[in-house]
């Protein structure tokens, strides 16, 4: 028979190569979100609450960010925190950081969305082919928008200022709008192969210019 | 997939984007467990993503945390993944226990040959082996069958991913990443003939993810699924949120 159902559940979805847990609080004097989501995973309910009070913000930006429709971008983030909740017995620190953990689980979470309502769409339009508008340019002007990023995300700001203009636009555009490197391949006019390579190199030259994971 | 691909390698970045459709992200994860330093390389990219993830904060409206407290109370948690220590699990110790049993056996059973009782240690003996080769066999599809589904699996509306194999007159279906649902609403499979929908299964609301092995009738032309409410529905109540063709 096939492998026992949830299996691989959140296995592939540790975020950051782990970090030092040693002082079990944050500097403001919070429990850490690893310590928080580790007793929840015992089924403590008010650890659970203090975890969602320090990363939903986190949570709800990023999904908000890819999904846009702020009543949709409420629903996945409520979807993801309940996933969190469900699957808390299985985080384990020493993969990552909870935050890492949170943050790939609600991107997954927001990108299935915005595809399967993608998807729907298609089908719509299929159906009603006369009212087909022409393919092509649409989603261009969204290549020129600008991610605001606060003044704390200065040194990302700078990093990513450090990356080439192709670079910097496969990742803006599949990280923070979903598509898939087949379509930003097209929204940039540029061939597949490259997209490819260009999230790639970009990242890693993100990861030496912050030092992170290595 | 268990030699190097230079294709997935390539693939890390687009992959911890979560910018790859569900085939190649398939094909990347069963990648990564051959590939250590491709892994590497996505803990790495993904510390990136993190940070990108975590640079555009928004306080959600306070009723949102209403919503998931309470919902929380009515999920119930995942137990742990609890590893398996080779040589620290009870069914192991006690296989290895009985293996030497009957090597014992079969060596004192050698002896009294001649008597006519050696048949059974023997046997035994020659029995664990083909099971053991079973064993890892069987294992082995398992893997082929969970490659194969996630490589064809297809997104539904929602959330959560549909895959059918159909072989013979029986089809593999596995549906998985399912969205949990409220208690009293569960995930159905349907059979679809030119004639109507019959039942295929019922999945739980909370399972998170399901496979069944359907028996096809032969006019069956698609495997779908629908949210219902507990214990089923003879017919479906809401729109497909996932359909695969079994036959054209």
């Amino acid at each position: 028979m096939p492998r026992p159902a949830d299996d691989d559940d959140g296995r592939a979805l540790y975020a950051v190569a782990a970090p030092d847990y040693g002082a079990s609080t944050t500097s403001d004097g919070l429990a850490a979100p690893e310590q928080l989501l580790q007793r929840a995973g015992r089924g403590d309910n008010a650890a659970f609450a203090a975890f969602y009070d320090q990363l939903s913000p986190k949570v709800f930006g990023l999904v908000k960010r890819v999904v846009r429709d702020p009543a949709q971008a409420e629903e996945v983030t409520q979807e993801v925190f309940v996933e969190i909740w469900r699957l808390a017995g299985r985080f384990d620190p020493a993969r990552g950081s909870a935050a890492g953990w949170a943050c790939a689980l609600a991107h997954r979470r927001a990108v299935d969305r915005v595809r399967s309502a993608q998807a729907a769409t298609d089908r719509e339009r299929r159906v009603g082919a006369v009212w087909a508008t022409p393919e092509g340019d649409a989603g261009y002007d969204e290549v020129t928008e600008q991610v605001e990023l606060r003044l704390e995300y200065e040194r990302l700001r700078r990093c990513l200022g450090g990356l080439t203009d192709l670079q910097r636009e496969s990742i803006m555009l599949a990280y923070y709008n979903g598509h898939t490197y087949r379509e930003v391949a097209h929204l940039l006019s540029t061939p597949v192969p490259t997209v490819k390579t260009r999230m790639r190199d970009g990242l890693i030259r993100l990861r030496d210019c912050l030092g992170v994971g290595a | 997939m268990t030699s190097p691909s230079p294709e997935a390698h390539l693939l890390t970045g687009a992959y911890v984007l979560d910018a790859l459709d569900t085939r190649d992200r398939a094909e990347v994860e069963a990648h990564l467990d051959h590939c250590p330093t491709c892994a590497r390389e996505v803990v790495e990219l993904r510390a990136v993503a993190t940070m990108l993830g975590e640079a555009v904060p928004e306080t959600p409206p306070s009723s949102l945390r209403t919503s998931v407290l309470h919902e929380i109370d009515q999920i119930r948690q995942l137990p742990p993944v609890v590893p398996v220590v080779p040589g620290d699990d009870l069914r192991q110790r006690r296989e290895r226990r009985q293996l030497k049993v009957i090597a014992v056996a079969a060596a004192a059973a050698a002896v009294v040959a001649l008597v006519g009782l050696g048949v059974v240690g023997a046997v035994s003996v020659d029995q664990r082996n083909q099971l053991a080769a079973q064993r890892a066999r069987v294992s082995d599809l398992d893997a082929v069958v969970a490659a194969a589904a996630a490589s064809s699996a297809q997104p539904m509306t929602g959330g959560g991913t549909l895959a059918v194999i159909p072989f013979g007159d029986r089809a593999y279906v596995d549906v998985r990443d399912l969205p949990p649902l409220p208690n009293n609403r569960v995930y159905q499979l349907w059979m679809s003939t030119p004639d109507g929908v019959k039942s295929a299964a019922v999945v739980d609301g909370n399972a998170g993810r399901a496979t069944r092995l359907l028996q096809l009738q032969r006019n069956v032309r698609s495997v779908k699924v629908t949210v219902e409410p507990a214990g089923g529905s003879k017919q479906p109540t809401t729109p497909a949120i996932g359909t695969a063709t079994v036959r054209d």
